[in-house]
């Protein structure tokens, strides 16, 4: 016989409950403050699946690492250290141009350029929702990780951040249709905004007048409006322009530089007040990565030896940059500015 | 009789793990489309398994941690499993007696439904383009259920869930 109180309800009203749940959540997700903060907490909770759904390619990466042949692991490093040589002698420049750089802008009493602190990301998983552009990446707020972050690669911005677990966070790529960044025509400071269109390899301007003056193959780069990417990170490349008569908008479409399909390593930027938060919190453990870094075998003994004369030039400039930054941060910001490739560091110099 | 209890739990929420751990796990990207549906796969086997214990409350909670793991807004997939869970609760006693090539077939469907069902929703919220080679996506989910199905059985008899 059945109970009349029976204990599981009958599935139309499980139903009825469930569905309405649902399009609460929906409707609700990502409007309020404590809906963000209540995401962030499961986040975290589900945080161990990326790590799991990783361990296959962590534990393949390990194997293939270990079976690498020496000829060519030898022939890989004769190739970085000339690569790191090139880059190091580049960078004697760009210390000297950015100290001018400060100069003249306080000359013109413009504000002055920050310089910014980065950290390596690795990638988690890339397998989400087909309707999204997302990344997953393995810092979280315990690296101090904070929502609307930008984060770049070593060719271009990538995305930004849009939810934070404790160890690890995701990361809204360019790329994505409810993503725009605020941009300019590095040729002529021609303003625009570019807006993701749901597919990787394109991005649209948004709005741009007939008349203005854009063309293929313009470099756009962030302008720095908006106040959520440091100005004069590369983006795009403007791939195509129609100027259609019937309409007043040209549509223009761009490149992304980022390879935002084969992400393997991003860098998460903080700009300077967000330093001095990150620093006031644990000025120690800044020190003690930094020295960890320097121990890690991983980055050759090479990389060790540059990084510790650069450590020596910057405190000879020391007296010259106070405004720029804390010295014990230098040694790190130079050794991440490696990643730069040759076009981006032509660009800054023409800046 | 209580410890067996707490294993078939665990049991369980490790098949689930096992399924949104599939779902994330690294996939060509040219081949995004030809994925298989492990989550929806799996969902079916137990609600049709034990359609008093797992339907519609197992499928909502599976599908707003499915929203989170793979970062779509919150309730999108919890919405379209559950609605597909109360049609395979309710009809569960028609749905097992089918053989199990019947059952791949509905299967097929049934995947391409819910995948059809997450593009409404997300247009709803804001455009998207429906993708068609979602299809195969579903073909192949339906072409690892008899595989699938013997298999978890085979947990279920090991969990004394049958």
């Amino acid at each position: 016989m059945k109970p009349i109180f029976s204990k599981t309800s009958p599935l139309g009203l499980r139903l009825f409950l469930a569905v309405t749940a649902s399009i609460m959540l929906i409707l609700t997700d990502g409007q309020t403050n404590t809906m963000i903060k209540v995401r962030s907490f499961m986040e975290t909770a589900v945080g161990g699946l990326y790590y799991l759904a990783n361990t296959p390619r962590t534990v393949l990466d390990n194997v293939s690492e270990n079976l690498v042949d020496t000829g060519k692991l030898q022939i890989e490093n004769k190739v970085l250290k000339e690569q790191l040589r090139e880059k190091n002698a580049d960078l004697l420049l760009l210390d000297q141009l950015k100290v001018e750089n400060q100069r003249l802008r306080l000359l013109l009493n413009s504000p002055l350029r920050t310089d910014e602190y980065k950290k390596i990301g690795e990638i988690l998983t890339a397998e989400t929702d087909r309707y999204r552009q997302q990344v997953v990446i393995n810092q979280g707020r315990q690296e101090g990780a904070y929502v609307g972050q930008p984060v770049i690669d070593e060719k271009g911005v990538v995305g930004q951040i849009i939810s934070v677990g404790e160890k690890s966070s995701r990361v809204l790529l360019i790329s994505d249709v409810t993503h725009s960044i605020p941009v300019q025509v590095l040729r002529n400071d021609v303003r625009v905004i570019a807006s993701g269109s749901g597919r990787s390899d394109e991005l649209t301007l948004d709005n741009v007048p007939r008349s203005v003056d854009i063309a293929k193959g313009d470099l756009l780069v962030t302008s720095g409006l908006g106040g959520r990417f440091p100005e004069g990170y590369p983006v795009a490349v403007v791939e195509n322009v129609s100027r259609d008569g019937s309409n007043y908008f040209a549509t223009v479409t761009a490149k992304p530089l980022a390879s935002l399909e084969r992400l393997r390593y991003v860098l998460l930027v903080w700009s300077h007040e967000e330093i001095h938060k990150y620093q006031a919190s644990s000025p120690e453990d800044v020190r003690n990565t930094v020295q960890q870094r320097l121990a890690n075998k991983e980055r050759g003994v090479d990389t060790k030896k540059a990084l510790v004369t650069e450590g020596n030039e910057n405190s000879k400039e020391n007296g010259e940059k106070d405004d720029i930054a804390i010295p014990e941060n230098l040694p790190e910001m130079n050794s991440n500015d490696h990643q730069v490739s040759p076009e981006i560091q032509e660009h800054r110099e023409e800046d | 009789m209580n410890g067996r209890f707490l294993l078939q739990v665990i049991g369980l929420v490790a098949v689930f793990v096992v399924a949104l751990v599939l779902e994330i796990a690294p996939w060509p990207s040219g081949f995004q489309s030809f994925k298989p549906s492990w989550l929806i796969l799996i969902l079916t086997y137990w609600i049709l398994a034990l359609p008093t214990t797992v339907n519609v409350g197992t499928a909502f909670v599976l599908g707003i941690i499915w929203d989170l793991v793979i970062g779509s807004i919150l309730g999108v997939h919890g919405l379209v499993l559950s609605v597909f869970a109360y049609f395979v609760a309710r009809y569960h006693q028609i749905l097992s007696n089918l053989s199990l090539w019947q059952q791949s077939l509905l299967m097929m469907i049934a995947v391409f439904v819910i995948r059809f069902g997450i593009f409404l929703v997300e247009m709803f919220i804001h455009s998207a383009v429906f993708d068609w080679k979602d299809i195969f996506g579903a073909l192949i989910t339906g072409a690892l259920w008899p595989w699938g199905f013997l298999l978890l059985r085979k947990v279920g008899r090991r969990l004394g869930l049958n």
